[in-house]
């Protein structure tokens, strides 16, 4: 199959001087084996004020996608070799994820609420009203917005963890449980004002004042869950 | 008068009488060859009857001797006509001896003319008055001709000849006409001999060769005469059993036909004239006929005939009759030729029937046929419609989002034409094929008789593969297409074959379904054979036909599907019978199975 003739140069002129940029404009990416429409599609678009990139085929997508590039897909649920689905299988697997708008040419139900049950940000006919296809995709990219600042954010919180000591880290599980320092020295083995220089150290590490704080940033950083069980990492 | 004036008069008819008989009878039948050399030697005979007569009377001796001059003459063409008459009427006697008499009558002839005054005397050299049935005649006085041997072995050859004819005959079991023909022949030789001696002796004053000639013509006479009493009762009976033929044909529906050849001339019974409407009186021809046969029939008719009469080949022909103020009516007609000895066709005898009921049968029967196969594209094509939904929201989708980003384009200050002109193209190229999508559902839809084509297999199964496009991908299936592009062209009808292909690889993705994607490979092969034929199949690597019930699967009904209807392989059959081709199903010995069919190939226009 011939590649698509529409975005890709632009799509990589684009890459060129937004790389540097922390947060790039937002595109959306098209995977779909009819260039026809998938032109038309990205015609549209562009013309809405979107930047779009064509892929025809998942595999294509999957090999030139730009590396942590925000945005979200736009796929044909019925491709040949991977469809729709494996495709947001292999996404969803990956460490960059982003939101798959699912394209069918019949409105198959079953296939949809599958689509939707895997993820999918929605599931609509090719022939779709435009207001209906432009807010799923901006659903998509609100999303995926979010979901990049959240994934930014733990890796923050983690980066600053991965800075602490053995024993710091120690110190730290037990404040979470919720340990005075006095039993913490006790359960460790060692004198109070150690515990109190640990905690001390591990407070400024992890850029926090209170225990609350540390409660909140151990969640936003995965590793604890809500109910504050301590990760055995 | 006389009583030789009155007798011979007498035998002078009857001979002249017998003679004009048998010659119409040759005339109406001219095959009847017997009765025409009958009638020649009866002529003769009347004529030697008359000139006897006057030799009885002559004055001169030189007067008789001129007659009986002539009197030879009649005689050697009774003599001539009778050896043939016997070879003619017995079928029988030796050539060689027919041959041989006939010359030896010529050199008496020749002797009678050219050597003496006549063929029995050497000299008259005078006349003696005699006394005969109570008158006074003149009877010959002179010495004998020795060309009278001559007339000796040629009776005695005759009697030879006769007589083996006639054993001849009674072998073969024509023992009447041996024994009536055979017996006065050789009883008329013997006598003709005898009164001819007792003429040359002084003892009668002419041969008598009338009153010879008509105890040969009595018999035959009697033997005529009865075969008008059998042909009498012979009417009587043909009369009966054309009324059983003609309750029997009235109670079969059955049309009798006589054409006769020579005289273009058509006997038809009460049934067969209403068909074509014609009235009793009528003089029906052969063209008179065609001319009612319905007009797209008429040349086929035509060449049935000449086929039936240049061939020895009986008449095969159905027709149709669309007689004014009645109903389209069609007749099978069956004939045979009957010939001559020489081959010549004189004559055509046969039935005709009404087959108008078997025909609208069929008609009906092509036609539930053919809204089967309707009824099952419409099946195949409600098991496609997600698939076409799929086909046709492509390019609509494409159509849509162009006509929404031109529209955005042209809001701006400074719209990019070139742009604009794309997606223009781009829109004309999508509607393009939303239409070749539409026409493809359309023509699958659409009931329609056989319309052969000259086809290439290589458009034909790309165009089914493009049909199948959407449900092979929701499959996750792959089509495999063999087809040469060099292959000849295959007769057939597009649609009935796009169908038939469409059926089978329907079958084989449903064979598939349930097997890894590794396969769910299936194959469309085309190649052309030796003898004219194009081979395609259709394989797939399913898990093959239940091998005990692999010949039935082209019955109706037979499914081993849970969906479908079970006349796929069925409807398939019936096309590419209808093709004249073949159809049938094979398992892979490494799997799958494989269902092949047979078209013809066009040699002409093919192989690009």
């Amino acid at each position: 199959m011939s590649p698509p003739s529409c975005s890709p140069t632009a799509a990589h002129d684009e890459q060129g001087s937004a790389a540097a940029v922390e947060e790039v404009a937002p595109r959306v990416f098209l995977v779909d084996d009819d260039v026809p429409f998938m032109s038309g599609l990205e015609r549209m678009l562009r013309a809405t004020g979107y930047r779009a990139m064509c892929f025809d085929s998942a595999a294509d997508f999957l090999a030139r996608r730009p590396a942590s590039s925000p945005g979200c897909v736009v796929a044909d649920l019925q491709m040949p070799d991977m469809d729709g689905m494996a495709l947001q299988q292999a996404l969803a697997h990956s460490d960059d994820p982003v939101p798959v708008v699912f394209l069918t040419g019949n409105g198959d139900i079953p296939t949809g609420v599958a689509a939707m049950r895997h993820g999918a940000e929605d599931f609509l006919a090719k022939t779709a009203p435009r207001e209906q296809l432009l807010a799923a995709i901006e659903r998509a990219l609100v999303r995926n917005s979010r979901e990049r600042r959240e994934r930014a954010r733990r890796r923050e919180l983690q980066g600053r963890v991965s800075t602490l000591t053995v024993r710091e880290l120690e110190v730290m599980a037990h404040v979470l449980r919720g340990r005075l320092n006095k039993q913490i020295a006790a359960d460790l083995g060692i004198d109070e004002r150690t515990v109190k220089r640990h905690r001390a150290n591990m407070m400024v590490k992890l850029g926090i004042a209170s225990v609350a704080a540390l409660a909140q940033l151990a969640v936003e950083a995965g590793i604890v869950d809500r109910d504050v069980q301590i990760s055995t990492k | 008068m006389s009583w030789v004036t009155v007798g011979w008069s007498m035998i002078a008819a009857v001979c002249m009488s017998f003679a004009a008989v048998h010659a119409l009878v040759w005339l109406h039948s001219r095959d009847k060859l017997a009765n025409l050399l009958f009638a020649i030697s009866a002529f003769a005979a009347g004529v030697l009857t008359v000139i006897e007569m006057v030799a009885m009377r002559a004055a001169t001796p030189a007067a008789y001797s001129e007659a009986l001059r002539w009197m030879h003459v009649a005689a050697a063409i009774i003599v001539i006509a009778l050896v043939w008459f016997v070879r003619a009427y017995l079928q029988a006697g030796r050539l060689w001896l027919a041959w041989t008499i006939v010359g030896l009558r010529a050199l008496v002839l020749v002797a009678n003319f050219f050597v003496y005054p006549n063929g029995t005397f050497v000299e008259i050299s005078a006349l003696k008055m005699m006394p005969f049935l109570g008158e006074t005649l003149s009877a010959p006085v002179g010495e004998q001709a020795p060309s009278r041997i001559l007339i000796f072995i040629g009776h005695l050859l005759f009697l030879i000849y006769a007589t083996d004819a006639a054993v001849q005959a009674w072998r073969r079991g024509a023992r009447r006409q041996s024994v009536t023909v055979g017996g006065t022949i050789v009883v008329g030789l013997i006598l003709g001999l005898v009164f001819s001696q007792l003429m040359v002796r002084g003892y009668l004053p002419a041969p008598l060769v009338g009153f010879v000639f008509l105890m040969l013509v009595v018999p035959m006479g009697w033997e005529l005469s009865r075969d008008v009493i059998q042909a009498g009762a012979l009417a009587d009976r043909l009369r009966l059993s054309q009324q059983r033929m003609e309750m029997a044909t009235r109670a079969g529906d059955l049309g009798l036909w006589e054409w006769d050849i020579v005289r273009d001339e058509v006997w038809a019974n009460e049934r067969a004239r209403a068909w074509v409407g014609a009235a009793e009186s009528e003089r029906m021809s052969f063209e008179s006929i065609l001319q009612r046969i319905a007009s797209e029939y008429r040349e086929a008719t035509r060449e049935a005939v000449q086929r039936a009469l240049s061939a020895d080949a009986d008449l095969e022909v159905e027709f149709r009759i669309d007689a004014p103020g009645d109903d389209a009516r069609w007749i099978a007609a069956h004939g045979r030729v009957e010939r001559r000895a020489n081959g010549k066709p004189v004559r055509m005898r046969g039935i005709s029937m009404d087959i108008t009921a078997r025909r609208r049968d069929e008609a009906e029967l092509l036609a539930q046929r053919d809204s089967l196969a309707q009824l099952h594209r419409a099946t195949s094509l409600g098991q496609l419609s997600n698939a076409l939904a799929h086909e046709l929201s492509q390019p609509l989708g494409a159509i849509l989002r162009n006509s929404e980003a031109a529209q955005l384009f042209l809001k701006k200050e400074r719209p990019d034409l070139e742009e604009l002109r794309a997606i223009n193209e781009d829109i004309m190229r999508d509607d393009r094929r939303a239409s070749a999508v539409i026409d493809r559902m359309r023509a699958l839809l659409k009931r329609r008789s056989l319309e052969m084509d000259a086809i290439s297999l290589r458009d034909l199964v790309d165009g089914v593969a493009a049909m199948m496009r959407g449900e092979l991908l929701a499959r996750q299936a792959v089509l495999k297409v063999d087809v040469p592009s060099h292959l000849p062209y295959a007769l057939g009808d597009r649609v009935h074959l796009q169908q038939v292909i469409l059926n089978l690889l329907l079958n084989s993705l449903e064979a598939v379904g349930e097997f890894s994607s590794d396969r769910r490979t299936l194959t469309v092969r085309a190649t052309a054979c030796d003898d004219g034929w194009i081979e395609v199949a259709v394989s797939d690597l399913g898990p093959g036909f239940p091998p005990a019930r692999i010949s039935q699967v082209f019955d109706s009904f037979m499914t081993t599907k849970c969906e479908g209807t079970g006349l796929g392989l069925a409807i398939s059959k019936t096309i590419v019978d209808s093709h004249g081709g073949r159809i049938w199903a094979e398992n892979d010995p490494q799997g799958g199975a494989t269902v092949r069919f047979t078209l013809r190939a066009v040699r002409e226009g093919g192989g690009q």
